[in-house]
């Protein structure tokens, strides 16, 4: 019976859970859309996303594009080179669907990516025609190292040990060996893992074109910051360079959207970083005995004076109408539970004793979308533990007549 | 005297707030008044009519009722009322609508309270001994436990002028705005220096003090009509 009710105490917290923060990252994501928040996600749709792009939705787009010779096509162009080798394989196939001007100006846009990619000189792609002529002999003689199980046996004899010739065959792969790099960081624990991490982070840093060069002997907790960057970055822009397919396709409907995004930071980073960078766990922990103890002092406050009431009125049975009294204003509480939590708000504003109520307020207002979630999800836990000591005075008396209710 | 010094202080607020209502660019102090009137009338009629059917079959009707309404106070429960209305009511959100959020919340809560009256009336039931002799359940639930409810009901819902000066004034305070209207006392005393002086700002607190005063007397005169039915 205890089991039963604990279980079914768990499953009515989550369900709580999640409705409280859909609700509030609804709320959150609408201010996050305004310019100025940091929320680098406000592009996705916030829940569902129904049509997810992947590299070869952008990189078809971008070389239907990049054939013409207009404004947008200078976008396109510079999305293929962002693109790089991942989009490869989906436009130089389609390359003779183009008219011929049209496929000029593609292979020559993707003679940047040749030459990051370190398998053409820039004299080898320096116009159209000598740039479609050698992806044509590219694609003839090396379409077939564009395979994962190729790209990751050489992510990982280049993370055993970095050799002129195993860095080679990484970069030719360019953006194509992105998803093997990042999951070959791993965890920074131990000197190994930094010594992997700098054979991996020169490489990564030259097909991405960002991060900034590691120390000449990085700490591990430099070390965790790089990973860390370059998880974010995946986090971030990693399904433009892979194919949604199959599982994965389904699994992006929801990972590919504001939400999903946001659940990822949670879960790996522990509610991430909040927008001036500060982690988000440890300030929520710091405010939250503040919060709490506004709460407490309410409902306390409240019952004593229902209690005082009781004993103050003349009318005969003190202990019936203590207990009833109790139990009245404890429903009363429940019931105005949001209206409590609103004068702690309220004292936190009048006192200037910013607990986790405050922060969540400001973080709203802000749109502050990481440091808002880590509060919410903190208020809720606290909200749930401290409403148990009104709904068990409001509930006791009635508890017996309900099991006997239809 | 209690009685009617209380139907003097509703008659007073409805006098000053059709005009405040009727006369938007008087001063912002009557114009306060026919806002919040225009709020309270909106979400009391709302709680009366959704909140306290709600609640009642809550407390008496099928299970699966009171179980959504407790999963409903539950996650209510786990946020202040003006971040909750702040998350649902994006900004730009019409007046009417926001009544509406309010008047949806204030409804719930009384639900509950009612929900909570009518289970501990039902420790001493008549309604299924009256049912055994063959008497109609719904007239004994109308004439017996319904009265139990009511003055918890009334009690709670007289509250409603504060928790709406409340909600305002929190709102407004934190930056996320006002939750019934921008010209509300709630909102005026958020937002300091705004219109209001010091003096003005103690004869607004009065007044919403009062009007609580003033809806209590009532309900609770209401009730005891009710229970001598």
């Amino acid at each position: 019976m205890t089991l039963r009710r604990a279980f079914q105490r768990a499953l009515r917290l989550l369900l709580t859970l999640i409705a409280v923060l859909a609700v509030g990252f609804y709320g959150v994501s609408t201010r996050a859309a305004r310019e100025g928040s940091g929320w680098q996600f406000s592009e996705l749709p916030v829940f569902v996303n129904r049509a997810p792009k992947d590299v070869r939705d952008r990189a078809v787009w971008a070389m239907l594009t990049a054939a013409g010779d207009d404004r947008a096509a200078e976008i396109a162009r510079a999305e293929l080179v962002r693109l790089g080798g991942a989009a490869l394989p989906h436009v130089l196939p389609r390359l003779d669907s183009l008219e011929p001007h049209g496929r000029g100006r593609v292979a020559l846009a993707l003679g940047a990516v040749a030459v990051r990619m370190r398998v053409a000189s820039a004299d080898d792609v320096a116009t159209p025609e000598r740039a479609l002529l050698f992806f044509n002999r590219f694609w003839q003689d090396r379409s077939i190292e564009f395979r994962p199980t190729t790209v990751r046996r050489a992510v990982e004899r280049l993370s055993e040990r970095s050799l002129t010739l195993r860095r080679e065959d990484v970069l030719h792969a360019d953006t194509y060996a992105l998803e093997e790099l990042i999951s070959a960081l791993g965890k920074v624990q131990t000197p190994a893992d930094v010594e992997r991490l700098r054979r991996l982070h020169p490489v990564l840093m030259h097909i991405t074109r960002r991060g900034a060069p590691l120390p000449s002997s990085p700490s591990l907790s430099e070390g965790r910051a790089a990973v860390e960057a370059w998880q974010l970055f995946w986090l971030a822009e990693g399904a433009d360079y892979l194919v949604l397919e199959g599982p994965r396709r389904v699994a992006a409907l929801v990972t590919e959207t504001q939400y999903g995004k946001w659940l990822a930071h949670a879960f790996v980073w522990r509610l991430g970083r909040a927008q001036n960078g500060s982690e988000v766990a440890p300030r929520v922990l710091q405010a939250l005995p503040v919060s709490a103890l506004h709460i407490l002092a309410l409902l306390v406050a409240t019952l004593l004076l229902s209690t005082a009431s009781a004993l103050l009125d003349s009318a005969p049975g003190v202990f019936s109408r203590l207990r009833s009294r109790l139990a009245l204003a404890s429903a009363s509480l429940v019931a105005s539970y949001p209206v409590v939590l609103t004068l702690a708000l309220a004292f936190e504003l009048v006192t200037h004793r910013p607990g986790v109520l405050r922060m969540c307020a400001d973080s709203l207002r802000s749109g502050d979308v990481n440091l808002m979630m880590g509060s919410l999800l903190a208020l809720t836990l606290l909200s749930e533990i401290l409403v148990t000591l009104p709904v068990k005075l409001s509930t006791e008396p009635s508890a017996a007549s309900r099991a006997g209710h239809v | 005297m209690h009685l009617r010094l209380a139907l003097l202080i509703v008659g007073g607020w409805v006098c000053l707030g059709v005009y405040g209502w009727l006369n938007p660019s008087s001063s912002p102090w009557l114009s306060a008044f026919g806002s919040d009137l225009g709020t309270l009338v909106v979400v009391l009629a709302l709680a009366l009519i959704v909140g306290v059917p709600v609640g009642a079959l809550a407390g008496s009707g099928p299970r699966w009722i009171d179980s959504s309404l407790g999963f409903m106070t539950d996650w209510i429960a786990a946020v202040p009322a003006v971040l909750l209305l702040a998350f649902v009511r994006p900004s730009g959100a019409s007046w009417g609508l926001s009544l509406l959020w309010l008047g949806g919340l204030r409804s719930l809560e009384v639900g509950w309270v009612v929900r909570s009256a009518l289970l501990r009336a039902a420790a001493k039931d008549e309604t299924w001994a009256t049912r055994s002799l063959g008497y109609v359940p719904l007239a004994v639930f109308l004439r017996n436990r319904l009265p139990e409810a009511a003055r918890p009901a009334f009690a709670h819902l007289a509250l409603t002028p504060v928790w709406t000066l409340l909600l305002d004034a929190v709102g407004v305070a934190a930056g996320l705005g006002a939750v019934s209207s921008e010209r509300s006392f709630g909102a005026l005393l958020g937002r300091p220096g705004a219109g209001l002086g010091g003096l003005a700002h103690a004869s607004a607190i009065a007044a919403v003090l009062l009007l609580t005063w003033a809806l209590q007397v009532l309900g609770s005169g209401w009730s005891l009509r009710l229970a001598r039915k």
